[in-house]
């Protein structure tokens, strides 16, 4: 049977949205551990990057990164519009999955190209940094990507407005974990 | 809104959503782990004492062979017995019930979590059985030793050859664990904050459930840098990427540093739930509300915070600088202040009480002495830098987490169990085995650790296969010490058959429950039959009072059940 929602203490954010933010502490936790070992990592060594070791793309990846910021924007523009009136208009939410998954194809493209110059694991610390922090990331990306793909059926074929903001929310609140993520990295990794 | 439908043991093995019979699938599995940890545990005790000895089910033990039971005796004991049985198990027979609802807010993510554990195990067991043979380089896995069986130094003959290693399998059976036990948590933490019976506001809640829920989010802040660590340390193993290898400029200490970031804060992770369900069964025993409910969570949430800045203690000896050192002693020994609190606000509980002397108590007080007395006061001297460098792997060292963990980990299951086992089964335990049970632990446990402090004082390094090649290691009476530590340890394992003959005898042929509340406890899961429906409730509770009133004095009856006005 199911139980009357009246039964309960009132509570403060949906059983959802608080399961996604306790997600989102072991992911900053997870992040966190492999920031401080890469930030460690480097302050040992004196030649960082190495230097005779292809550069990393610092533009492309620059832009690729506004890309994914601007995804955040329209996801933020869906959810703050998101009424009772207006629930059909989600262009925007789809809007939000085509930049993610333009920012994750041009990252694709870029560690294939970062591969064939010669950029390999086991030749010393950067690039196996490189690869697992970037290579995470990615995965997170695309695991987000699968989210928004799943919510937006959601939006599409539900009425219930209560529901589409629910699932709406948990899985933005994970997209902009993602997103804001990238440009600490970034900084980190491709500007450092 | 329940259905009394009897489902066979398959059903409620494999493919019940009921929150109990997952906590059941869970006991069962830990069962199986811990006689494993256990028959390990036997092995190595013994040789350690007759080192020429065939031990009897297994054979001549070769230094391989010890490495490896040691290091899957505690890899086992901590990640799966403490943890699990503390976490998921407590968790999930205790949480719902005990605010008073049906069952968790994800029923399906709860079933999947039990799958992740399940496989973790059979992952774990895999791992004795690879070509080069089981794990052995310690239950904390530093590297090099964890990378292969030489360090990087193993020669790299093919992908298959590093996988099917017993390496990668304990570290992919530990992150198939984490995540499991990650999912639990945030079910036991959404359930909490969200499926609350009417009326139970948060201070209203049993400390049990308060605590386990601490426990859960202070294993989700600490858990991550962790399985960022053995991320890296699989891609060493697995790809050969370098991360812990000094001579290619990266740094074996990182790992140190990773898993006691966990390691640390894991320790109360474990030490919490029971000190929730002592402080149930201790207030119950003695007739006297809990001493101090809001001071103890504060305190608690204190500890929980400083637990994570406390963890190069265990690092004194790795070459850190001495000024870090001393700030970590300090924290170290500030920490102790918190749980020194809860522990008095536990003896003004008994204070004055009427005393009832119940198994479950007998375990409580059992328990908060060990711990207190031995275990966590021990942590104190090796707390402090000066007296940790000569501590330092010695079996001082192992004896003082034993006498934390034990009286914990074993005591206060023991204590749940013997408490909350007729709510679960309906039937009783046979009383006069309880206390058999319960005096041959405490006798034989202290048998077992205690000459540990002594062996470690007179020198005795830890995780050494033979002592017979340092002559200081083999004067009198250091030889008797290891014999006694053994014998008392076979004769504690071998005392933990009576409860296991006990339980499960009970379970199927024990005398029916008389009441249904035989503890004349307050909290709900006291209030519906034994064993509870599927459901658990027939009609929703709603709470009038904190958990802890008894002997009221307006009252006539001495406690005052949560749901009655
Ligand atoms: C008063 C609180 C405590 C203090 C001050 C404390 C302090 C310490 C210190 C300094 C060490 C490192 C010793 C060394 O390796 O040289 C240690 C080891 C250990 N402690 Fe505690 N401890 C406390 C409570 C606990 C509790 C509650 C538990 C578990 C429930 C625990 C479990 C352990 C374990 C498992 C180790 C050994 C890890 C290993 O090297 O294999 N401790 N403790
Ligand atoms: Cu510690």
């Amino acid at each position: 049977m199911t139980i009357d929602k009246k039964e309960f203490q009132k509570a403060p954010l949906s059983s959802s949205i608080i399961g996604i933010i306790m997600v989102i502490v072991v992911e900053m936790m997870f992040f966190g551990g492999l920031i401080s070992a890469f930030v460690l990592a480097q302050a040992g060594q004196v030649d960082w990057p190495p230097a005779n070791q292809p550069r990393l793309p610092f533009w492309l990846t620059f832009g690729n990164m506004l890309i994914l910021l601007f995804s955040a924007f329209t996801l933020y523009k869906f959810l703050k519009n998101l009424k009772e009136e207006n629930k059909d208009k989600n262009t925007l939410f789809l809007l939000t999955i085509v930049l993610g998954s333009i920012f994750f194809m041009i990252q694709g493209y870029e560690w294939v190209r970062i591969l064939l110059f010669g950029l390999k694991t086991g030749r010393g610390l950067f690039t196996s940094f490189f690869y697992t922090i970037i290579g995470l990331h990615g995965f997170h990306v695309f695991i987000g990507l699968i989210l928004l793909s799943f919510v937006y059926n959601v939006i599409r074929k539900s009425d219930d407005i209560h529901k589409i903001k629910n699932y709406a929310w948990t899985a933005g609140l994970f997209w902009f974990f993602v997103v804001l993520l990238w440009p600490v990295l970034y900084y980190l990794i491709y500007w450092v | 809104m329940n259905t009394h439908k009897k489902h066979g043991f398959w059903h409620r093995f494999f493919f019940s959503l009921d929150h109990k019979d997952i906590g059941f699938q869970y006991m069962l599995t830990i069962f199986l782990m811990v006689s494993i940890g256990g028959f390990f545990a036997y092995v190595f005790r013994m040789h350690l004492a007759y080192p020429d000895m065939k031990v009897p089910l297994f054979g001549l033990v070769t230094n391989k062979d010890y490495n490896m039971l040691i290091t899957n005796h505690g890899l086992i004991m901590m990640m799966w017995l403490a943890l699990g049985m503390l976490l998921a198990v407590a968790g999930n027979f205790l949480i719902p019930i005990m605010i008073g609802t049906d069952d968790m807010a994800f029923p399906k993510l709860n079933k999947i979590s039990y799958w992740f554990f399940l496989i973790s195990v059979i992952l774990m067991i895999a791992s004795f059985f690879m070509k080069r043979g089981g794990f052995g380089g310690g239950w904390t896995m530093y590297p090099p030793l964890s990378v292969g069986d030489f360090g990087y130094n193993t020669p790299y003959k093919s992908f298959a050859d590093r996988f099917f290693t017993a390496n990668t399998f304990v570290l992919l059976a530990i992150t198939f664990e984490f995540i499991s036990l990650l999912m639990g948590g945030i079910n036991f933490f959404v359930t909490t904050l969200n499926k609350r019976a009417k009326g139970m506001t948060l201070t209203r809640m049993p400390m049990t459930v308060w605590m386990i829920n601490i426990a859960s989010v202070l294993f989700m802040f600490s858990v991550g840098p962790l399985i960022a660590g053995a991320f890296m340390l699989l891609l060493d193993i697995n790809v050969g990427t370098g991360f812990y290898d000094a001579y290619r400029g990266g740094d074996p200490l990182l790992w140190e540093h990773l898993f006691w970031f966990f390691g640390h804060p894991e320790v109360y992770v474990i030490l919490l739930p029971p000190l929730g369900f002592l402080a149930d069964i201790i207030s119950n025993n003695s007739r006297k509300p809990l001493y101090g409910y809001r001071f103890i969570l504060n305190l608690t949430l204190i500890a929980a915070i400083l637990s994570m800045m406390v963890w190069a203690h265990h690092q004194f000896v790795s070459g850190i600088d001495p000024r870090a050192a001393t700030i970590f002693s300090i924290f170290t020994i500030i920490i102790s202040l918190p749980f020194a609190g809860i522990i008095l606000a536990y003896i003004a509980t008994i204070w004055k009480g009427n005393l009832r002397l119940s198994l479950p108590m007998k375990w409580a007080l059992g328990s908060v002495t060990l711990f207190t007395l031995i275990g966590g006061f021990t942590g104190l001297y090796l707390g402090a830098a000066v007296f940790d460098i000569y501590a330092h792997n010695t079996s001082f060292v192992v004896a003082h987490f034993h006498y934390t963990l034990f009286p914990t980990v074993i005591f206060g299951s023991y204590a749940a169990f013997y408490y909350w086992f007729n709510k679960f089964t309906g039937k009783e335990l046979n009383k006069f085995w309880g206390n058999v049970h319960f005096w041959l632990t405490f006798i034989f446990f202290n048998g077992f650790a205690f000459p540990l402090f002594l062996l470690g004082l007179a020198g005795q390094q830890r995780r050494i296969a033979d002592y017979r090649q340092f002559e200081f290691l083999m004067q009198d009476p250091l030889p008797l010490y290891r014999k006694i530590a053994t014998i008392s340890a076979v004769i504690l394992i071998l005392s933990q058959f009576i409860f296991i003959i006990n339980f499960f005898w009970s379970m199927k042929k024990g005398k029916k429950v008389s009441s249904e509340n035989p503890w004349q406890s307050n909290t709900l899961e006291w209030q519906t039959s034994s064993p509870p429906p599927h459901g658990n409730f027939e009609t929703y509770p709603v709470v009038y009072h904190g958990p802890y009133e008894y002997n009221h004095p307006d009252r006539e009856k001495d406690f005052l059940p949560q749901n009655e006005k």
